[in-house]
């Protein structure tokens, strides 16, 4: 193993090498305090939710989807680097806390209600990773109508990163969050949330560059 | 040099553009047709025209060395400095007013830029041998950057594209008879490129478009065809 990440090393070294405009931080890219920032935004998310649909909790069984875009940032927290799996039992557990006697089953088909729930992450800023939790509640007859939803604040903080070698560019840059709520606006096409619109409407539907001056 | 242009919606200044061909272009009561009085050897009333130019140019902005468009791939936008272009234009004049298409292509040490421009000139003295002229013109340019991208493997050439920019130039016109004019021109282009594509054929929208400010300093030589019934 040490072998295969030597070579790794020496790979993205000649890279830059022959790359000569880079300016190379000294620190780990793309590694966050992500799990941290994350469960108050969870917090702030669900209470969102809950105050948009009081009754909508009560008396029934809540279903529960986890779901962390697909982008290459690490979460560290407890100075260990987090899986993004890791990181989605996290929240969810943080959540079954929050929904106490109201989760009485996870079984999707079984539930009354469907808690989906996204972390969002916006890596479209070069030095920046941005984080939103958004919770949308739908009953299991009519899922593509919305009971309640919930965001948190877009919480924003500095990244790090190897600036000429991508090494954080490999993958989608996520989420492209505003700091507008689109709470109303969706939800009001009528159109559904869960693999539908919400992301299509987020997401860029090409790969997008960010011109950055050094 | 950063011209308010940039922070206008770019359908504002295509119709700034088109206003200002129009304008240029329609019959006028004033202005050079009153140079119809007073013919001379150097009027050209009606006439197509195709012309060649060459000159050099120096293109700044983003293209310092300073920028990168970071996305799919890394792309360096190099220093550009100062290069040769050479330039090919059809067009149509009137009485001292004229619209022409333009293509472009001016190469420096680690890029080329191309354009196809539609301009718009107005010379101050059509019946005159020396005709000072002013032009306006909206461009369309792209940029193919020399191995200026890198996907964190392979290197190569990265194109910036979906270039939009507006010129302004003018320049002295020496006639030499109807058929045949030389010109001197300086002029400034400002342009911007909203999508960009490297080394790993990832293409994309750029956030905060990519600019370059250009000054070109050329010499011309055009080939009038006068037309009929032009007088």
């Amino acid at each position: 193993m040490k072998r295969a990440l030597l070579i790794l090393a020496a790979t993205q070294l000649t890279a830059c090498a022959a790359h000569n405009a880079h300016i190379v931080e000294l620190v780990p890219p793309d590694v966050v305090d992500g799990a941290d920032r994350v469960a108050p935004l969870v917090d702030e998310a669900f209470r969102a939710l809950v105050d948009d649909g009081p009754d909508a909790l009560r008396n029934d069984e809540v279903a529960m989807a986890v779901e962390i875009d697909d982008v290459d940032a690490a979460f560290a927290a407890d100075g260990a680097l987090l899986e993004r799996e890791e990181l989605r039992e996290r929240i969810e557990g943080q959540l079954v806390d929050l929904l106490g006697d109201a989760l009485t089953t996870r079984t999707v088909d079984a539930a009354e209600l469907r808690l989906d729930v996204w972390l969002l992450v916006d890596m479209g800023r070069i030095d920046a990773v941005s984080l939103r939790v958004a919770c949308l509640l739908t009953h299991r007859d009519a899922p593509r109508e919305t009971l309640a939803y919930g965001e948190s604040h877009i919480e924003t903080f500095e990244r790090l990163r190897c600036f000429g070698c991508r090494d954080d560019f490999f993958g989608d840059t996520g989420t492209r969050l505003r700091n507008e709520s689109r709470s109303g606006g969706v939800f009001l096409l009528g159109t559904g949330y869960y693999y539908g619109p919400y992301h299509n409407h987020y997401h860029s539907p090409r790969s997008t560059y960010t011109r950055v001056r050094n | 040099m950063a011209p308010p242009l940039e922070s206008m919606p770019r359908s504002v200044v295509l119709a700034i553009l088109l206003l200002v061909v129009v304008g240029c272009t329609s019959p006028r009561a004033h202005g050079p047709a009153a140079d119809d009085r007073y013919p001379s050897d150097y009027v050209i009333p009606r006439a197509f025209y195709v012309g060649t130019r060459v000159g050099s140019t120096r293109l700044r902005g983003d293209f310092d060395g300073r920028t990168q468009v970071v996305g799919p791939d890394t792309i360096d936008v190099p220093d550009a400095g100062t290069g040769a272009a050479t330039a090919f234009a059809v067009g149509y004049t009137k009485h001292g007013r004229s619209i022409e298409v333009v293509y472009t292509r001016a190469n420096y040490d680690e890029l080329e830029t191309s354009s196809v421009a539609l301009n718009a000139l107005y010379a101050l003295r059509a019946n005159e041998r020396v005709q000072p002229y002013a032009l306006v013109g909206l461009v369309f340019p792209w940029a193919t950057l020399d191995d200026a991208s890198t996907d964190g493997m392979a290197i190569g050439d990265a194109d910036l594209r979906s270039g939009i920019g507006l010129q302004l130039a003018g320049g002295v016109a020496w006639m030499f008879g109807q058929r045949v004019a030389l010109d001197l021109r300086g002029g400034y282009l400002w342009q911007e490129f909203s999508e960009a594509e490297g080394v790993a054929g990832s293409s994309g929208s750029i956030d905060d478009a990519v600019n370059g400010s250009q000054f070109e300093l050329s010499v011309g030589l055009t080939f009038f065809r006068l037309l009929r019934g032009g007088r």
